[in-house]
């Protein structure tokens, strides 16, 4: 039957007809997409043909996994054609009107999500952020500052309290960044600022806010004290919900003179944000920090420079800093050779979004604790490793195991007939890349894999191939499997 | 145009499902009307707290972390203390989930181990219409 | 001056003000968290058809390591393990039941002729469980062990235990750092944590080790996929996985590719298939036993040519006994002896025993005064022992004083911990404990093996 003569017969259905009728039809409609997709199967598809020298597929694929979760093909044949300024005003300052979750919520475990009230939940609702934003750099900064300013070990109010927070921040003033993180309920109970008093100042925030959010280096122990003495009088009130407010007790509060990065007076919390702030050592230190986080290659010293400079003279904005690494040409080096381990969170995170899958299950919470990156746990104060430090056979193994579930329960599971056994290895290759949105492979793991699939029928009789589609259906979910997780699909 | 009539065609066949199963459902559906509203639960030394404050009857699922340092449980007591269902004891860092049908009302929950209750450990939910 | 029933975790909690969060902060700049690898995870994969001889081939190919190296397996006890309950000083019974009142052991067995009982559940077990060990002349008791000044938080002084470090740093563990310098840098086998997450006592700045909680629930696994076609499917991961790349990140990738599959590999003829378990004990554990089942696997990958060389492993049981102590450490204790004595029979039966030592220990010990809900607080100078064929036997270190205690009223630390690590390292895996324990010189030696 000829697709025309499918809409015809659909003119004349009315609700109660019966339900055979309409399976009958499904069926010869989906016999025509087979014969039609086998068509479309002969034409190789090539990557990297949209854009110019200058500008193309793999540069906005660059970008957007290191901006964000990745890029669907369609975005980046979009984008490789409105050229790199558009593209990077379109990343950087995202969609005009703000971020928006695009498509329905998610359901698991036949409800929606809860993540104040069901483990797990937190995280589910936050990687379907990453999954659903319009705005993924956002996302991406929000998990930045996260391991940045990390807190850990506290209830989840107050983590998803924080986490808005971070979010609401994320490419403004860091000035104003860093004054909400000390002011946040999270931060001061994990760092103990909450209850430090004149009487008993407590030096732990102190340090941190130095050593590890702020300057790295160039501060003394008693930097570290005086500090400490002048962020004295806050409290926690804690309220019969779980979340907690931050009150300031001026008579808790060491109002004497301090010495502080070398200058005096009767600091109070904003004298020492802002003293940390103007230190020489901040700009550089934030700079390398965001740096590391999108470029696998450190920067020169006069990068450096150069990013400070731009840092400052934004009034300390975190956006135009991130603007200038995300146009650095050191980002786009080795465009064919992708050399930045994705993270736990950004692997999975991207995995859906580029496959169109949703989170419809709870396996990524327990698969990313065991790959090594549980949000709102990191291990430390610290924050997290990263690069090559998220690999071990171990985590290696756990992200194997993710395509699993994509492939089977998301976008790209493979539907019943799509794959007769009698579809070339190159066919059969070129259905599943597309299938999982048409991964950055090289040429060798691509040689693999058509291997692969020309060897997969080796056992079968010849006569029986062309009734085994069963066959040819599991070489498509291999073939989508190991496209996902393959060593090449960990970096970006 | 050829999309257009294919939509319709879809409404239409789907609208004739949902309408079965409406019909086919209804007793049952009825019956299992009440909701299962679930409340996430903090336990340290020495607080225990519930993140909602008031949930609807029907069943309530406690899920109880503990965010301390030493053992925790969770008890549901009703207003006047008649204890309704409890938590195992939990480890530092572990978990527990309690399921009970709580009809409307004020409930009292604690830890009942050692003198937690006394130093902090209790909280109240309450359970409307 | 009545003591609020839980002082110790009262302690914790006001120290902590400053030291916990202090130490969860960890004051640690990203080069100094030296987590490292998280660890490997053993990928064993069921494969019915591979012809075993095969198999087996490639298995002892791959076990370069010299077969008769020595082993160290490392038993926690979480919670902090009470020393006057599990060896009641009977020679000075008196103080001991002054201590405890209503909460004593009441008639504890004698430890042959050491002045000491033993807690009536470390009998339990094949040939009498741990007590039966220790006549038989393979335990070294370790009574008073701690360090001083100690910190009486679980999370803290399990730390310092786990990494052989007094230090608020994140570290790689001891036996981590062992391996760092002793280790291979492709067998993950050679630290095998028997957990779903490394423990950190095997976490390592780069040497690989593995995490397993059975060797059936892990692998290089597509659903739906078996027999031929998994084949297939692995040996395009080896070809993907064996590619020529450049830079950290991508040699890390391809490292822990290869490492992931090789390890399947080598476990394949040791998976468990058509409820035939090739690592069957050939003792009886006790049944539904988390702990007996982890140490009957150390036993059984100890046992083939795999490498391994430190294993770790925790007990289930709760020792951190702050109320009913009489029956929560009975309970706890039996389960620690009926497994410990099971698998020491395992070792001599699969003829590895000599080449295995055990050692057992907690965080801390307990106060020696019990407390009102016939429990005990956090405390210091606590147990720990040595088990094995080679394992210097008897009382190694001097039992605290029950009435000159410290200035907090806990017993008296009479050897520190890093003493037994560095007489571990040097004693029976034969390198150099500076290497591992700072300042290693400083603490002395025991002899803990012979």
């Amino acid at each position: 039957m000829s697709a025309v003569g499918v809409a015809e017969t659909a003119q004349s259905v009315v609700a109660d007809e019966p339900v055979a009728e309409v399976a009958r039809r499904r069926r010869t409609r989906r016999a025509a997409r087979r014969r039609h997709g086998r068509q479309k199967a002969h034409r190789r598809p090539r990557q990297g043909s949209v854009g110019s020298p200058g500008w193309n597929e793999a540069h906005v694929r660059r970008l957007f996994w290191r901006a964000g979760f990745g890029a669907t093909p369609v975005e980046a044949r979009r984008w490789a054609k409105r050229g790199k300024a558009a593209t990077l005003d379109f990343v950087v300052n995202g969609p005009p009107g703000g971020a928006k979750l695009r498509g329905p919520e998610p359901r698991v475990d036949g409800r929606t999500l809860d993540p104040l009230n069901e483990w797990g939940d937190n995280v589910l609702w936050w990687l379907d952020r990453m999954v659903r934003t319009t705005y993924p750099l956002q996302e991406k900064l929000t998990l930045f500052w996260h391991d940045h300013f990390a807190t850990s070990e506290q209830e989840t109010p107050l983590m998803l309290a924080q986490n808005r927070m971070l979010r609401r921040r994320a490419l403004g003033s860091f000035r104003d960044l860093l004054g909400d993180v000390t002011r946040d309920p999270a931060m001061q109970l994990f760092l103990s600022l909450a209850g430090s008093t004149k009487d008993a100042p407590n030096e732990n925030f102190a340090r941190e806010l130095m050593e590890l959010f702020t300057l790295g280096t160039g501060y003394s122990e008693r930097d570290v004290r005086e500090a400490a003495r002048a962020l004295t009088g806050f409290t926690a009130d804690w309220h019969d919900n779980g979340t907690v407010t931050i009150q300031y007790e001026a008579d808790e509060h060491d109002d004497g003179v301090k010495t502080l990065l070398g200058r005096r007076g009767r600091f109070a919390i904003n004298d020492v944000l802002d003293l940390v702030t103007a230190h020489p050592n901040h700009a550089p230190f934030l700079v390398n920090k965001l740096w590391s986080f999108f470029v696998a290659t450190p920067p020169s010293r006069a990068t450096v420079r150069a990013l400070a400079a731009t840092y400052r003279a934004g009034g300390l904005r975190v956006k135009p800093l991130v603007r200038a690494i995300l146009e650095h040409p050191q980002l786009y080096r080795n465009l064919d050779e992708p050399d930045l381990v994705k993270c736990p969170v950004v692997y999975v995170a991207g995995a859906l979004r580029t496959t169109g899958s949703h989170i419809s299950q709870n396996y990524p919470t327990w698969l990313l604790e065991t790959m090594g990156q549980y949000p709102f746990y990191p291990p430390s104060v610290a924050g997290w490793d990263w690069g090559p430090a998220w690999m071990s056979s171990n985590s290696m193994r756990q992200r194997f195991t993710l395509g699993n579930y994509v492939v089977n329960y998301g976008r790209p599971r493979v539907r019943r007939g799509s794959a007769p056994a009698t579809l070339t290895a190159q066919e059969a290759y070129d259905l599943a890349w597309r299938a999982v949105a048409e991964p950055q492979v090289s040429s060798a793991t691509r040689a693999a894999l058509v291997h692969l699939a020309a060897h997969f029928f080796d056992d079968l009789d010849p006569d029986w191939r062309d009734k085994a589609d069963w066959r040819g259906e599991a070489l498509q979910a291999t073939l989508r499997h190991l496209l996902l997780v393959c060593p090449d699909s960990q970096l970006h | 145009m050829v999309v257009w009539r294919r939509t319709v065609l879809a409404g239409g066949v789907l609208a004739a499902l949902l309408l079965a199963a409406v019909f086919a459902a209804r007793p049952a559906d009825a019956r299992r009307s009440l909701p299962t509203t679930s409340v996430g639960v903090g336990a340290r030394e020495y607080r225990l707290t519930a993140y909602r404050t008031s949930v609807p009857r029907g069943t309530v699922r406690f899920n109880l972390a503990n965010y301390g340092e030493d053992r925790h449980d969770l008890v549901v007591r009703t207003r006047g203390g008649r204890e309704l269902a409890r938590t195992a004891e939990v480890r530092a860092g572990k978990r527990a989930t309690l399921q009970v049908r709580l009809g409307p009302g004020t409930y009292r929950l604690i830890c009942d181990l050692a003198d937690h209750e006394v130093r902090g450990m209790h909280t109240t939910l309450r359970v409307t219409r | 001056m009545p003591r609020s029933i839980h002082k110790g975790c009262d302690d914790f909690r006001q120290t902590s003000a400053g030291a916990r969060e202090r130490w969860l902060g960890g004051g640690m700049t990203r080069r100094q968290a030296l987590m490292g690898a998280l660890g490997g995870g053993l990928t064993i994969w069921a494969n019915q058809a591979m012809p075993w001889a095969r198999v087996l081939e490639a298995a002892s190919a791959q076990a370069a390591d010299a077969p008769a190296a020595r082993v160290l397996v490392s038993v926690f006890l979480p919670g902090g393990c009470d020393l006057l309950d599990t060896l009641p000083p009977i020679g000075a019974y008196g103080q001991y039941a002054d201590l405890r009142g209503g909460m004593k052991l009441e008639a504890p067995p004698a430890l042959g002729a050491t002045g000491l009982g033993i807690h009536p559940s470390l009998a339990e077990g094949l040939n009498g469980g741990v007590k039966g060990l220790f006549e038989a002349g393979k335990i070294g008791f370790m009574p008073g062990i701690d360090y001083a000044n100690p910190d009486l938080s679980h999370f803290h002084s399990r730390h310092f235990w786990e990494t052989g470090l007094v230090t608020e740093r994140a570290a790689p563990g001891w036996l981590g750092r062992w391996l760092d310098h002793h280790g291979s840098r492709d067998n993950p086998l050679q630290g095998l944590s028997l957990s779903s997450t490394l423990s950190p006592v095997l976490a390592t700045a780069s040497a690989p080790v593995a995490a397993l909680e059975s060797p059936n629930d892990v692998g290089l696994d597509i659903w739906g996929i078996g027999g031929q076609q998994e084949r297939q499917m692995r040996a395009a991961w080896a070809r993907m996985s064996g590619a020529r790349v450049r830079g950290d990140g991508p040699e890390a990738v391809h490292t822990a590719a290869q490492l992931a599959k090789s390890v399947g590999d080598r476990l394949a003829p040791y998976a468990e298939h058509d409820d035939v378990d090739p690592l069957a004990p050939p003792v009886a554990y006790p049944e539904e036993d988390d702990l007996g089942r982890r140490l009957s696997r150390v036993a059984a990958l100890v046992a083939q040519p795999l490498g391994v060389r430190l294993a770790s492993v925790e007990a289930n049981g709760d020792f951190d006994t702050h109320d009913s102590q009489p029956t929560e450490l009975a309970d706890s204790l039996r389960s620690v002896s009926q497994s410990l004595a099971a698998f020491q029979a395992d070792l001599e039966a699969r003829g590895v025993a000599d080449r295995v030592l055990t050692l057992v220990w907690s965080e801390f010990g307990r106060r020696p005064e019990g407390n009102e809900s016939s429990g005990t607080d956090h405390g210091a100078g606590g147990i720990a022992w040595v088990q094995g064929t080679h394992a210097a036997s008897g009382i190694l270190t001097e039992y605290p004083s029950l009435t000159a205690l410290d200035r907090d009223d806990n017993l008296k630390v009479t050897v520190d911990f890093r003493k037994v690590y560095a007489s571990l390292i040097e004693g029976w895996l034969g390198t150099d404990a500076a290497e591992v324990i700072p300042n290693a010189g400083a603490y002395g030696r025991l002899a803990l093996t012979r």
